[in-house]
């Protein structure tokens, strides 16, 4: 995102030309295929402004927040048609206008893209939401919460789970067996329900293979994560197991990534203590038939 | 010749071509103060201190205060700024000059990248430029840089492709732009 605030002159207007000719950001000359989103622009001259002669084709102008452009000032001084949030010359239909917020457009594409005030929901900002509303309520294992979600780009080094090799504290540990739904712990944290679904297969399949920890998810929504990674778990993702060993609680903090699209990595990052459990006996639990 | 000293020679070969390949890597120029011709970075390089420019207009097209000179380099503004001599509109550069003040040139360049934090200020014509007709650029990345109170643009792009700028702020430029289509970027 670029901010672009207060550029251009309105002493610049030629007697003969109806706008000025100064921007916020200019795609002038022969200006193609560019991409222009989720950048903020106000204050300016013309807030957007697409030159004409014809070489201004194939960009994309999405996702702007354009909106003052020109000044109120610079309006009153001058008149409405000094500027516009967007002032496109170029050859309508040439450019692409998508989703910006904007009030103001001087061109000739219709229908036309200002005013503009609502935005479209998309997977980028559905993902937002998601992590917003994962931090307002609790998990599904016990006393965890989120305290941060941050995307980092692919091929950055992620922190290894804080408590995995070097534990701060841990409790005692207890025998135990535990039966559940071998899942991805990722996404079982922000979408129990999804994450346990047969559609989901495939995607935690894929996350499985980026190397995103598995984990039992019992019937009443408790995670443990295998002491020993993935290796015992893999082959039974999405089955229910029931398995037998030792649980301790780990208390330090843990991270859980996940990949987004091929570029991106989401990282949740868990305080509040975990349970592992060290496996000493696997087995799945085949489907049980109904009675007719 | 015995195997003893074959082996030393041997030893003595590796360890001077290391040394050359050592010495061929330079450590990042450090820039600060001011610069009064312009200062052309070969390798990486970064603002250790402001820098204030008072570049002559002496040839034909731009006459930046830092250039580019080399492909696949980085130029780290570490939260400095690079002030050049004019406050738009007094001084700034006409249209019809062929000689021109620019703060940051890459021109004729492939993966080069300025980061911010860092400010590129009251210059004669544009705060950044990237490419010139004819010289084109691509692979650029302009990063938290804030460009303003520039007499034309806060950054232009000519014949550039497959560039980044992300995370810029452009603000009060084109304030001098005496007729030419400014603005931001």
């Amino acid at each position: 995102m670029n901010t672009f605030y207060g550029n251009g002159s309105a002493t610049s207007k030629a007697p003969s030309a109806v706008n000025s000719n100064n921007f916020g950001l200019g795609l002038i000359g022969a200006s193609q295929f560019n991409l222009v989103e989720k950048n903020k622009l106000g204050g300016n001259i013309n807030g957007v402004y697409l030159g004409p002669g014809g070489n201004v084709s194939g960009n994309i102008i999405r996702r702007n927040i354009i909106l003052g452009n020109p000044n109120a000032e610079a309006v009153r001084e001058f008149g409405v048609t000094i500027g516009a949030d967007i002032q496109d010359l170029s050859t309508p239909g040439a450019n692409t206008f998508e989703n910006n917020r904007c009030l103001t457009y001087a061109g000739s594409v219709q229908p036309s893209p200002c005013p503009s005030i609502s935005k479209r929901d998309d997977e980028e900002e559905g993902q937002e939401r998601d992590i917003a509303a994962f931090s307002r309520k609790r998990l599904t294992f016990p006393q965890a919460r989120l305290v941060n979600a941050v995307f980092h780009a692919s091929g950055r080094p992620i922190p290894k789970a804080a408590g995995s090799e070097t534990p701060r504290q841990t409790a005692a540990s207890e025998s135990v067996t535990v039966t559940g739904k071998v899942v991805d712990a990722a996404c079982f944290m922000l979408h129990a329900a999804a994450a346990t679904a047969a559609s989901h297969k495939d995607c935690s399949a894929a996350c499985l293979a980026r190397g995103v920890p598995l984990a039992i998810a019992t019937d009443n929504g408790i995670l443990y994560f295998p002491a020993d990674g993935n290796e015992r778990l893999k082959s039974l993702l999405n089955a229910r197991v029931r398995a037998a060993g030792t649980v301790v609680e780990k208390h330090d903090p843990m991270e859980l990534k996940m990949p987004v699209g091929d570029k991106n990595q989401m990282v949740v990052r868990v305080e509040g203590g975990y349970k592992q459990i060290t496996i000493q006996t696997l087995e799945k639990i085949l489907p049980t038939k109904r009675p007719a | 010749m015995n195997q003893s000293l074959h082996n030393r020679m041997v030893q003595v070969a590796l360890a001077f071509s290391a040394l050359l390949l050592w010495a061929g890597r330079t450590s990042a120029t450090e820039i600060s103060g001011p610069i009064s011709t312009t200062l052309t970075i070969m390798d990486d390089s970064e603002l250790v201190g402001d820098v204030t420019c008072t570049v002559p207009m002496t040839m034909p097209g731009a006459n930046p205060c830092i250039s580019f000179g080399a492909d696949h380099i980085r130029l780290r503004l570490n939260g400095h700024t690079i002030t050049g001599p004019v406050t738009p509109p007094t001084g700034c550069s006409l249209p019809p000059d062929s000689m021109y003040g620019v703060g940051i040139a890459a021109i004729d360049r492939i993966d080069v990248k300025i980061d911010g934090p860092g400010i590129v200020q009251h210059f004669e014509r544009w705060g950044i430029l990237v490419g010139l007709t004819g010289h084109p650029s691509s692979g650029v990345t302009v990063k938290k840089v804030t460009a303003n109170h520039n007499c034309w643009s806060g950054m232009q792009a000519f014949s550039t492709s497959e560039s980044t700028f992300e995370e810029n702020v452009l603000a009060s430029d084109a304030g001098g732009s005496n007729g030419a289509s400014c603005g931001g970027t």
